[in-house]
């Protein structure tokens, strides 16, 4: 719809000059309100912030009667699409709700109430109030009190008022609770009660003993929230008359209540009732009673408040003492802290320490003395509670005492001390840990050891040189797991003397952790291991093991050599040693080795030490996905057991392919691989977190309709049912070879042209005994479909028109296959020894191409994968993933003068060599996609493109707002909507296009315009909108999609869904101009005709003569897609 | 003034430690010993809400399960036929909490529930363990911190991230990047990036729809109880059980899901447990007024000038997790300062925290996440949902928790129930 351009000042200048000059009728915005109403509706959800304060500014300058109309679109949920609408809504709620849109805010609330005053459905109403609970104020007040009589929307218009809080809707609420009954009383109760209205006390306090469980509830807590001293004896009782749950409740209230009271003077009154509540309220499970009046207390007594804490602390009640201890942190200073250092001494040895440790917290200078005696003191527990407290406060001045604890404490002691030493400033910690370690009883030295390791306090290293002398295991191994942290390069033959003489398992796991760290600090890589390997070659029997393991922490061709021979080794610890050695190893390198031996080891429990090493370092590798799967596919194979089995399953997670989901998806029905590959399946399909798509399609998705089946975690069941909601099926393979039969398979009962001559009887015949061959000769070996060299062709069971396909093959020497496609031969398959220029071509062409682009065959014996697309007569392939045919067109090879069969099946040649195949999919190409690249017809018929697909070469006008990406140019209204035409100009053509549209968009055709002025008037405007949007009810019919605008109206009805790419073709040809929608023809007038008595909206339109004119795409503000532009001109 | 802007690593180390309002070891050995006797040898719990979560909460170990409750008869039959013959089902939390033998509540029900049930825990003498979002709205999230410590109760948040596992784009716990922040290492202030980049993805599938047709409401379905003090709105199965998220009367999109797993450990590395940012506001697609969606950007701004970014697009390739004048720390831990791990060691540990629920309650100390710091992380939550709802700059005023002079936006802090239910 053309009008709203006026809203566009460039456009407005423009087409102001054009009128100015022609002396046209149009001087203003000639809409009527619906229309504006609707164009700006159809730009909604807004993208950005910015652009949705505008959009809801153009919905503000239409004034009340314009929202007044926006309000009126809302229709009842479940009876028609009114999304826009509350899109809009919200845009006009959420930007008036600023403090500087008052005038804004007023003019949607009146106009919000208007629409409440309307005749329409209560859930929409009930929508309206809630934009009031954000946007009304006093104007909103009375009119919402009229709303609490009603049964539905008492609650909601109660909200609205509990919202604008003033004292106005405060009185209507109390007002409507004179009368309400049900749930309307229950409702405004519990508004009246967080709005603290004290005229309704009375009526409530009748209401507290009410038999009716709901009303009496909520009476209570609005008494207890009001505070109204008259409601005391309600709440002081509750306990007397009501329920188990109201008797758990009373005690709340009645505090709230106190609260309450002290809050409007008097404090008296509430501090006595604290004090009655923490003597009442003894027993265990009632202390949180206890606590809560405590708070209350510390609330309104503020320091005066302390003694009551301080008894506190006499209760045997943890949780009381805890939140006493809590409360404590509102009363600073010292004097407090004093009494609660005099408190220490009376109470159990249990509050003692829970004081101490508020003391610390506190950190208050003037209690270090108290709790450095503590330190020292009897308790035990008490000790423990000052070592934090102690450090807390003195910092690194306390390090000697807590130093001292090493000399003489117990186990718990010293491991409470080296913690808190850990979180101490560390230059005094290490220093005089250096110092007093080699006076220290072990435990204490094995603590030391453990900080100046975490400090790595390399200047210290010789204290710790020193212990691992020491005769004391314990820490003469701390202090070998230190030099792990501390040691250099150069210490290396240092620390594997160590190692060699080392003798308990602890003792030599800590001197390798400390060897291999040694080592890797060597600075050339390739020597890191060079000392390692001296040492064991003048090693003897077990002691080699200690210096075999440390070689898989740091890798090395050399050792790599050296362990794969050991392998081998007769002593079995040696050789055990070894393959675990192996198993770990850093890099790639170590994959044969570690396949081989998993192929010689067949005991499970030795192989489950082997794979987990072999997938790890697959998974670490860089190799492509494909090579992966055939090195797991290897390990699957030789895996025993179920354990090794999940072993390799596991691996697959990392192999992002369809092949890769199959396989495992199989495992799917193995009773025990069943949750693991169904974990493994979904790892597959869906997308790494933050990384590449997932896998789509139907195969896929119906693996993963499995594995939500197969797993228990309900997080990872939502995952996976989320991703297959929104997968785009549209793109999807499915399998046409299921790895376990000729399921969807048939012999070839003779080429297209015999079937042809053929009666069905004796075709019927044909195929039963091509069929029974077929069964003879292709077989399915472990998943692969497999022929035997001496029968016949395998062909799908149906046939294929456009078509994408893979597919895996491999040959033997001086094999040969190919590819039928549509029942034709072929895409070539041979070995290139024979044939240098390789397998891929359409061998059977004579004019076009026959030879593949370039060689790209893998060895034979290993597997191709052959991607053919076919789209009309044209066959792309890529062999192993290089184009090698490049849209050639396919000729008929049965008859030479015929193009090639429309449809046909798919056949994979027997030409008397073995063959083998597998991973064959399928995607079957929809016409639309199809007929989304020119097509050879289009070709031959003289149809050139416009839009080269990735920039706007040929384009002119308004580039901003139309970006061309992936295939088609999108409008973006948020970065500008103008026009968009071709550079040149076309006066007879035909003119094909698909374009999508987004909800309500709105766009247009200008064909023979001239790039000024508006094309609807000074050229012709063919209507591109979405005019099934509900904004777009009241439409004229020309201006209906594929109008001529203002002309010529269309036949409505023949768009495509919101969200599906549409096709047009457009034909103008002299006067006549024909449209057509999706294969229907929707315009076909003669234009002369059509404006002889002047045309439908009364308007000149000037543009009708013009004979040429450029094409172009005029913006309205929506976002739509365009792709496959072609043109034929006609001449 | 110009004191105030400079904070130097003495000083943020002081106010670090003053700020951490629990520091106390109680070393394993002594865990029980005497005088310190737990009040009961083995504590006791109920699950409210057994769908989907509620189920694994059924499992966590520590405290024998005595209940469980929930509005779906269907949920509740399936947790009762996985528990124990003792184990008696509800439907009305409320008859869970007047059980005088039931020490500790799971609230494993949608975010709109999570405050009136926590308080009403507290107020019953119940410890919690409440799953995340922590609640739906600012101003409840005060009113459960002040129910929890008026009542003395011990409270823990169900996300981990804080003090324990490994941290989602990162190979180790928060652990050693607190300590990096902690002492200086990257300077001051910070800016930290949670995007897909630094290894935090945003799950924007949990989009609500719009334009639902209402359904019937299924028999098992008590659905007025499912709502509580949620608006009443036609029923239509996506807005329950679980894809309740994209729905903002019930949560908030993949902010409520993921927020607080992501945000609690950014506001401990970055020292923020007790208070909130000064402004915020969001880049992003108008919002659906009832369908949560995604959204672009969401800055952050404490007022020592820390930010957080949100990036839901992940715009910045290269972001580091946490870039400071000093340094910049990367997903994977990795860094740009030379020599990293010899000069970290060098420093002080992060202070140990209390990370045994059970031990907790046994003892009667604040878990390391609990409802004061997971208040202040959900508040991060809150706040990037209404400045993506609201589309405009907003001020914080972190002590009074409402925007300052915007009476309008503070409507979202503070939220009307539906009666009679209030907090």
């Amino acid at each position: 719809m053309k009008d709203k351009k006026l809203f566009s000042p460039a456009l407005f200048i423009g087409l102001f000059c054009f009128l100015f000059n022609s002396m046209l009728l149009i001087a203003q915005d000639v809409r009527t309100l619906k229309t504006k109403v609707a164009d700006t509706l159809a730009k909604f959800p807004a993208q950005s912030s910015e652009e949705r304060d505008r959009l809801a500014g153009e919905l503000v300058r239409l004034g009340p009667e314009g929202i007044l109309e926006v309000c009126k679109m809302l229709v009842p949920p479940g009876t028609g699409d009114d999304t826009n609408v509350r899109f809009a809504m919200n845009a006009l709620s959420m930007t008036v709700h600023r403090s500087d849109a008052e005038e804004e805010r007023k003019m949607v609330a009146n106009t919000v109430i208007r629409a409440l005053n309307t005749d329409i459905d209560d859930e929409v109403k009930a929508f309206l109030i809630r934009q009031l609970q954000l946007v009304g104020k006093d104007e909103s007040v009375k009119p919402l009190s009229g709303l609490l009589e009603d049964d539905r929307l008492c609650e909601p218009a109660t909200q609205a008022l509990s919202a604008i809080r003033t004292d106005d809707a405060k009185k209507v609420l109390i007002k409507a609770f004179g009368s309400a009954r049900g749930e309307n009383r229950i409702t405004l109760i519990r508004a009246l009660g967080e709005l603290r209205c004290r005229s309704a006390v009375n009526k409530l306090i009748e209401y507290a003993g009410s038999e009716n469980e709901k009303l009496r509830r909520v009476s209570l807590y609005a008494l207890a929230n009001i505070g109204h001293p008259l409601a005391e004896r309600v709440l002081s009782t509750i306990t007397m008359t009501t329920s188990s749950y109201d008797r758990t409740m009373a005690p709340t209230l009645y505090l709230l209540f106190a609260r309450r009271l002290a809050e409007s003077g008097d404090a008296t009154k509430c501090v006595k009732i604290c004090r009655d509540l923490i003597k009442a309220y003894t027993s265990p499970h009632e202390s949180h009673i206890a606590c809560a009046a405590l708070s209350t207390l510390v609330e309104v007594l503020g320091e005066n408040s302390l003694g009551d804490l301080l008894t506190a602390m006499d209760s045997s009640r943890e949780d009381l003492q805890a939140t006493a201890l809590e409360l404590a942190d509102k009363i600073p200073g010292e004097s407090a802290t004093a009494k609660w250092i005099e408190k220490m001494g009376t109470v159990s040895p249990a509050a003692r320490a829970r004081i101490i440790g508020m003391l610390g917290r506190r950190g208050d200078k003037s209690a270090l003395n108290a709790l450095l005696e503590s330190l020292k003191g009897e308790d035990k527990n008490n000790r423990f509670a000052a070592i934090p407290a102690v450090a807390h406060i003195g910092k690194e001045i306390v390090v000697p005492e807590l130093l001292n604890i090493m000399k003489a404490g117990d186990v718990d002691e010293i491991e409470a001390v080296q913690t808190v030493l850990l979180i101490l400033p560390s230059d005094p910690v290490v220093n005089a840990s250096a110092g007093i370690l080699p006076v220290l009883p072990p435990i204490g030295r094995k603590a030391l050891l453990e900080i100046l390791a975490a400090r790595r306090a390399k200047r210290h290293v010789d204290v710790v040189w020193k212990q691992t002398e020491s005769k004391n295991d314990t820490v003469r191994i701390a202090a070998i797991k230190a030099l792990e942290s501390l040691a250099e390069a150069k210490d290396l033959s240092r620390l594997i003397a160590l190692l060699q003489k080392a003798e308990t398992g602890g003792e030599v796991t800590a001197a390798q952790n400390s060897v291999v760290a040694s080592a890797l600090l060597i600075s050339e890589p390739e020597r890191h291991s060079d000392l390692i390997l001296d040492a064991l070659s003048k090693t003897k029997g077990k002691k080699r093991i200690s210096l075999i393991e440390p070689l898989a922490r740091i890798g090395g061709e050399k050792a790599l050599e050296i362990v794969v021979s050991e392998t081998e080794n007769k002593d079995l610890g040696i050789r055990m040693a070894a393959i675990h050695t192996l198993a770990d190893w850093p890099d790639f390198k170590a994959t044969p080795y570690l396949l081989k031996l998993s192929k010689k080891i067949t005991d499970p429990v030795m192989q489950s030490t082997i794979l987990p090493g072999y997938t790890r370092l697959i998974e670490k590798s860089e190799i492509p996905f494909d090579d992966r799967y055939d090195l797991l596919i290897e390990a699957m194979s030789v895996a025993r057991g179920k354990e090794n089995k999940e072993i390799v399953l596991n691996g697959f997670s990392h192999v992002k392919t369809l092949r890769a989901l199959k396989f495992v998806a199989a495992y799917m029905d193995h009773e025990d691989l069943k949750g693991v590959s169904a974990l493994v399946a979904k790892e597959i399909a869906l997308p790494a977190r933050g990384r590449d798509e997932g896998l789509i399609g139907t195969e896929v998705a119906e693996i993963l309709k499995q594995v939500i089946a197969c797993i228990e975690d309900e997080y990872e069941r939502e995952r996976v049912q989320n991703y297959l909601n929104t997968m785009d099926f549209g793109k999807g393979f499915v399998t046409l070879f299921n790895g376990k039969d000729l399921k969807g398979w048939k012999g070839l009962a003779g080429d297209p042209v015999s079937r042809s001559k053929m009666t069905q009887e004796e075709l019927t015949e044909a195929q039963t005994r091509a069929d029974e061959d077929v069964r003879k000769h292709w077989k399915v070996v472990d998943g692969i479909l497999t022929f035997d060299g001496q029968g016949h062709s395998l062909c799908t069971a149906r046939d294929y028109r456009d078509f994408e396909m893979l597919v895996d093959w491999k040959i033997q020497k001086q094999g040969d296959s190919g590819i039928y496609l549509r029942g034709s031969p072929q895409v070539q398959i041979w070995d290139p020894a024979q044939w240098p220029e390789g397998s891929g071509g359409l061998y059977n062409n004579q004019k076009n191409p026959s030879k593949p682009l370039q060689k790209v065959d893998h060895p034979i014996g290993e597997w191709n994968t052959f991607r053919i697309k076919m789209i009309g007569e044209r066959v792309t392939v890529y062999l192993n993933d290089v184009l090698v045919v490049d849209n050639v067109v396919m000729e008929n090879y049965w008859e030479r003068e015929k193009p090639i069969y429309p449809f046909g099946q798919i056949e994979l040649q027997a030409h008397s060599t073995s063959l083998y195949f597998r991973n064959i999919y399928i995607r079957e190409i929809s016409p639309e996609e199809a007929a989304a690249v020119l097509t050879g017809e289009e070709i031959s018929e003289g149809f050139v493109s416009l839009f080269n697909g990735y920039d706007l070469t040929g384009w002119t006008g308004d580039t901003k707002g139309y970006v061309a990406e992936a295939g088609k140019i999108v409008v973006y209204p948020e970065r500008g909507s103008g026009n968009l035409y071709t550079a040149e100009e076309f006066g007879n053509f035909i003119f094909r296009f698909e374009f999508k549209l987004s909800p309500g968009a709105n766009n247009g055709l200008g064909i023979r315009a001239p790039l000024e002025g508006d094309a609807a008037y000074v050229g012709m405007e063919l209507q591109i909108l979405d005019n099934t949007a509900l904004i777009y009810k009241d439409l004229k019919p020309y201006q209906y999609h594929g109008s001529i605008y203002g002309v010529v109206p269309a036949k409505r009805g023949y768009l495509k869904p919101v969200g599906e790419w549409n096709s047009e073709e457009v034909i103008a040809n002299g006067r006549q101009i024909t449209v057509k929608l999706n294969g229907v023809t929707i315009v076909d007038a003669d234009i002369d005709e059509a404006s002889a008595s002047g045309t439908i909206d009364g308007n000149e339109h000037p543009g009708l003569k013009r004979e040429k004119g450029h094409i172009g795409f005029l913006g309205h503000g929506s976002h739509v897609e365009f792709r496959n532009i072609r043109i034929k001109e006609l001449r | 003034m110009e004191n105030k802007k400079t904070i130097t690593r003495r000083n943020f180390i002081k106010h670090s430690l003053t700020a951490t309002a629990v520091f106390s070891i109680v070393p394993r050995h002594v865990l029980g010993g005497a005088g310190f006797t737990a009040p009961s040898d083995r504590l006791t719990k109920a699950v409210i809400g057994v769908g989907g979560m509620g189920r694994v909460h059924l499992k966590y170990p520590g405290a024998k399960l005595l209940a469980v409750c929930d509005v779906d008869e269907k949920h509740l039959k399936r947790a009762l036929d996985e528990s124990g013959p003792d184990v008696k089902g509800y439907k009305d939390f409320r008859h869970v909490l007047e059980r005088s033998d039931i020490d500790i509540v799971h609230i494993v029900t949608p975010p709109h529930w999570h405050a009136l049930m926590a308080i009403a825990a507290a107020q019953a003498g119940k410890d919690i363990w409440c799953e995340k979002p922590m609640t739906r709205t600012i101003y409840e999230g005060q009113k459960v911190v002040e129910a929890v410590k008026k009542n003395g109760r011990i409270f823990r948040l169900n996300t981990w991230f804080r003090f324990r596992d490994r941290f989602y784009g990162f190979v180790t716990t928060v652990e050693p990047i607190k300590k990096t922040v902690l002492n200086g290492m990257l300077g001051w202030p910070l800016t930290v990036t949670v995007s897909g980049v630094t290894g935090f993805d945003w799950k924007f599938f949990w989009s609500g729809k719009t334009n639902l047709e209402p359904q019937p409401v299924p028999p098992e379905l008590d659905y007025n109880l499912w709502l509580g003090p949620a608006p009443l709105k036609p029923y239509h199965p996506h807005r329950v059980h679980s894809s309740f998220r994209g729905y903002w009367d019930y949560d908030g999109g993949g902010l409520g899901d993921m927020g607080m797993h992501y945000l609690d450990p950014v506001q401990y590395i970055l020292d923020k447990d007790s208070t909130s940012p000064v402004e915020v506001e969001a880049d992003c697609p108008q919002q659906h007024p009832d369908a949560c969606g995604a959204w672009r950007r969401v800055e952050l701004k404490y007022k020592d000038g820390c930010k957080i970014i949100l990036d839901g697009e992940n715009r910045d390739e290269n972001a580091p997790f946490i870039e400071g004048p000093k340094g910049k720390l990367y997903k994977n831990m990795k860094l740009d300062i030379p020599n990293f791990k010899q000069k970290l060691a060098a420093f002080p540990d992060p202070e140990p925290q209390v990370t045994d629920f059970i031990e907790a309650v046994k003892k009667r100390q604040r878990f390391a996440l609990n409802e004061e710091n997971g208040h202040r992380s959900c508040n991060i939550v809150n706040l990037s949902k209404i400045a993506v709802r609201l589309g405009r700059l907003l001020h914080f005023d972190p002590d009074t928790q409402e925007f300052i002079g915007d009476e309008e936006a503070n409507r979202l802090v503070r939220q009307p129930m539906r009666a009679p239910w209030h907090v």
